[in-house]
């Protein structure tokens, strides 16, 4: 047997893994807003505030 | 730094017109707003704010430590409404209200979403992310900016729900809360989640099927010498499982759901070249040995489903099948015993009495009991004059109470009112779906029935000749005619068309609507809102000139009034330097007014009023063909002010450029006050019909129809919600898209109106783009089709042969549109 069907085996699981995290990525609305995040990185993280960290 | 979404000024909350109009006297800006203000002059020390709201919101967030809000974004920021104590919201705390708000909650922690209009840059997103701060009990939040949404956690125990929209309410992004938003169902992923994720598998297993199938293609010898040919075989047709099983899915159904209704839709023949492909691919690599078309069939899905996509478009932010609820406040007032408490509207029983405000919406039909006032029903008939109402006259609902607050007793409930009787009428009980028969559709019958007959023959004729060849003829040409770039073509023209119209203002509700906008004959208008601007109207006066002090006394009264013309008068003459000089004031609702400025006697109105107190015109009044206001100045006749309907620019033009190609209607509400004017507008052969009410407006349309005409309908108001359902195209106009609009097709910017002739040539191009890719995709056909009759198609050519005919017909229909949008001015942005 070929050490090429091994190869072939490992990159199809290999791309099965990616192909799982586009799904997850997905499902858990990381493309629902593709615009906002680009706001929110310019601002900066409480510069007067000490009072509390963001709760999530 | 970004550009705002919606233009500030539009926005529903901006502070009455009155500061801006004294902001000639002495203007400064308001420190939270940025709005012009004259700070008032008695005051001891000067004001740095607009007004109380905005005050306290800038020491809130100055304390709060959140004054980065005002270094964000140079945009001006949004006016706080007056602090008003009637604006409760502790209806919501009702457990039934509560529970269809929320999105999520488990006892402790409460999810929420609500879809707040004012959000429109990035200093909006940051102080409304940073809520906590200014309350520890808020948890936290998340703003959509795109969507205008806004998610917020919070606990319950600590925090009710009234407080929080209050709190929102009170910083100035009042959260819209409609009843139609109640109805929705539980949070699922959406289409394109759905679709995203049907692409993403079909692709990865394409990619994989291609590289598999690589070394076939050099021979079955290069696989067997790898020792790999076992991989080879079987994995690919294991990987176009899902993709036929899941990708697929929605082209079996329909065409399930086509078959079984006897009408040949475009995914007929596809699945029939799916069925084909997967059959002898099956054949090919389980049997024989060779490659089989898994790549081809994995592509044609992949692409089909790449060209579903992008005919969709996410308008989140617009709605276009709103229905009455939309129009309606949340709750109103209702009298229990001394006090009034809010309701949600749905609640409201016959006989129940409601304190309606001053620019509130009537929710109901009822009966006047207290207060006298005017009612502006310009929304419900068209028509611009408010009718003046006394205790005991009828109230009719979608009416707007203009002046004191009045209180009615209503006689129906709300979903049987007059105006919500209008969505009882059947055009919008029908389901919208599937009346249009596409060009697709068209085409692909005729093309269905072709293939099987090519197919038939052929297989008809190997079979005399070399009958184990006979089935793979039939099948091969199946699959090479499966309308791969047929399919394609009309939804990347006209996903392309949509997003260059969106840019534009002009948002339309699916790519279907350009096709049927290329076949509309006639054009059917509303007036008021539609060819006029719904508010400033502009004033003449004929008669001997009037002195400036004269001027300044007329102006002086007319602000006493709330009446709309005298609003208009006094904006018109402008701002008089001392308004309180004014005695004797003396108004009668739809007659006129009376009264003293210093020694000087006012009196205007119609003739009657006049007449009533003494005053006869000089000579026989002419024919009002417009909407005059009569003054007489101490107890002599002095001339008329004649009301000029506002019609928007560039209307003469439009209407001149349209004529020539279509046949023009108008349809108004309106009295035909108006009429000279606008036969000069519409030309001679135009029809004009005044004095409509909903229902004849849609029966107007429903003649036309029946005479074979494709009606384009165009309004903006309630009024026109069922003309613009049964016209083959409605148009709603809006001065504002996050505002509402009633249900239609497509949802126009009213500044962009006299861009409509464009937007019909427009989609005259697309739909002639999309004719000449049929004719490009059916030429790959009738290639492919002499190649599979003559039994020279192999594996190898499909999979050239078909991901090159979907690429250049993707190619070509999107550059053409493109290109069509360059040349008509639609797209005018610099590259």
């Amino acid at each position: 047997m070929s050490v090429l069907n091994l190869l072939i085996t490992l990159g199809l699981f290999v791309a099965l893994g990616f192909l799982s995290a586009f799904l997850w990525a997905v499902r858990s609305g990381q493309y629902d807003d593709t615009y906002t995040p680009s706001l929110r990185i310019l601002h900066d993280e409480d510069r007067f505030s000490t009072k509390r960290t963001k709760q999530d | 730094m970004n550009q705002p979404l919606t233009n500030p000024a539009s926005n529903p909350l901006t502070k009455n017109q009155a500061t801006a109009a004294n902001a000639a006297v002495a203007s400064s800006l308001c420190r939270h707003c940025g709005i012009t203000f004259a700070p008032p002059t008695h005051d001891e020390k000067a004001s740095e704010f607009c007004c109380h709201g905005c005050e306290t919101v800038f020491h809130l967030l100055k304390d709060s430590g959140l004054s980065d809000f005002y270094h964000i974004d140079d945009q001006v920021k949004i006016p706080i409404p007056t602090a008003s104590a009637e604006n409760s919201f502790t209806f919501l705390d009702a457990p039934e209200t509560r529970a269809k708000l929320i999105d999520f909650s488990d006892g402790k922690t409460t999810k929420i979403r609500f879809h707040v209009p004012a959000i429109h840059c990035a200093a909006c997103v940051w102080l409304l992310e940073h809520l906590y701060q200014i309350d520890a009990r808020i948890g936290e939040a998340r703003v959509n900016l795109m969507t205008k949404e806004l998610s917020v956690s919070f606990e319950e125990h600590d925090l009710r729900l009234s407080e929080l929209v209050e709190r929102l309410n009170s910083l100035g992004y009042p959260p819209k809360l409609q009843l139609d938003q109640f109805d929705e169902g539980e949070k699922t992923l959406g289409l394109p989640g759905k679709l995203a994720i049907k692409i993403g598998v079909a692709g990865f297993c394409f990619g994989n099927i291609m590289l598999l199938s690589f070394p076939h293609y050099l021979g079955v010898s290069a696989a067997a010498k790898l020792e790999i040919d076992a991989l080879t075989r079987f994995l690919p047709p294991l990987l176009t499982l899902p993709v036929m099983l899941y990708s697929a899915s929605d082209y079996w159904s329909a065409a399930y759901r086509n078959l079984r209704q006897s009408h040949i839709s475009i995914e007929v023949p596809i699945v029939m070249g799916l069925i084909a492909l997967f059959l002898e691919s099956s054949y090919q690599s389980l049997w024989q040995h060779h490659a089989g078309y898994w790549d081809s069939l994995a592509g044609l899905v992949f692409f089909l489903l790449c060209g579903k996509a992008f005919k969709q478009r996410t308008l989140d932010h617009l709605s276009f099948d709103r229905d009455f609820r939309s129009f309606f406040p949340l709750s109103v007032l209702r009298r229990n015993g001394e006090t009034l408490e809010p309701v949600p509207i749905s609640e409201i029983e016959v006989g129940d009495q409601l304190s309606i405000r001053n620019q509130e919406l009537i929710p109901t039909d009822g009966n006047m009991v207290k207060g006298s006032g005017s009612i502006d029903y310009s929304f419900v008939t068209g028509e611009s004059d408010p009718v003046s109402v006394t205790a005991g006259s009828p109230i009719q609902a979608g009416g707007k109470n203009l002046g004191a607050s009045i209180e009615i007793c209503s006689t129906k409930p709300v979903s049987e009112s007059y105006l919500t009787s209008l969505w009882n009428h059947h055009v919008f009980q029908a389901k919208p779906s599937a009346e249009f028969k596409n060009l697709t559709d068209t085409v692909s019958q005729y093309f269905t029935t072709t293939i099987l007959l090519i197919a038939s023959i052929s297989a008809l004729y190997w079979y005399s000749v070399d009958p184990t060849q006979s089935i793979r003829v039939f099948a091969s040409i199946l699959i090479v005619a499966c309308p791969c770039a047929l399919a394609l073509a009309a939804p990347f023209a006209s996903g392309t068309a949509l997003r260059l119209l969106g840019k534009k203002a002009v948002h339309l509700k699916s790519a279907t609507v350009i096709e049927q906008l290329a076949r509309i004959d006639t054009i059917v208008f509303d007036k008021t809102g539609t060819l006029t601007h719904a508010q400033p109207r502009s004033i003449r006066f004929h008669g001997a000139p009037l002195t400036e002090t004269e001027q300044h006394a007329i102006s002086s009264v007319a602000h006493h009034s709330t009446h709309p013309l005298s609003i208009t008068l006094h904006r018109f003459l402008g701002e008089p330097t001392v308004a309180d000089t004014v005695s004797a004031f003396e108004e009668r609702e739809g007659r006129g007014v009376k009264a003293r400025f210093k020694d000087i006697e006012i009196v205007y109105g119609n003739l009657r009023w006049l007449a009533q107190n003494g005053i006869q015109p000089p000579q026989a009044a002419p024919a009002p063909s417009t909407t005059s206001i009569h003054l007489a100045i101490d107890g002599s006749y002095r001339g008329r002010f004649e009301v000029i309907p506002h019609f928007r620019s560039g209307i003469q033009e439009l209407m001149t450029r349209l004529t020539k190609n279509y046949a023009l209607q108008l349809a108004s509400g309106d009295s035909d006050r108006d009429q000279t004017t606008i036969r000069a507008l519409f030309g001679k052969k135009a029809e004009l019909s005044f004095n409509q009410n909903p229902y004849s407006k849609l029966q107007l349309i429903e003649k036309l129809q029946r005479d074979h005409k494709e009606v384009l309908f165009i309004g903006d108001g309630l009024n026109d919600a069922g003309a613009l359902k049964q016209a083959n195209i409605g148009i709603a106009l809006t001065e504002d898209t996050a505002h509402f609009s009633p249900a239609s097709d497509a949802i126009l910017d009213a500044d962009h109106l006299t861009e409509l002739p464009r937007l019909l040539r427009f989609s005259k191009a697309t739909v002639a783009i999309i004719k000449a890719s049929f004719a490009l995709s059916l030429a790959y056909n009738v290639v492919g089709l002499s190649l599979a009759a003559t039994g020279q198609l192999s594996p190898l050519i499909a999979a050239i042969l078909m991901p090159l005919s979907s690429i250049t017909i993707i190619a070509f229909s999107t550059g053409a549109t493109a290109w069509v949008a360059r040349r008509l001015k639609i797209s005018n942005r610099q590259p």
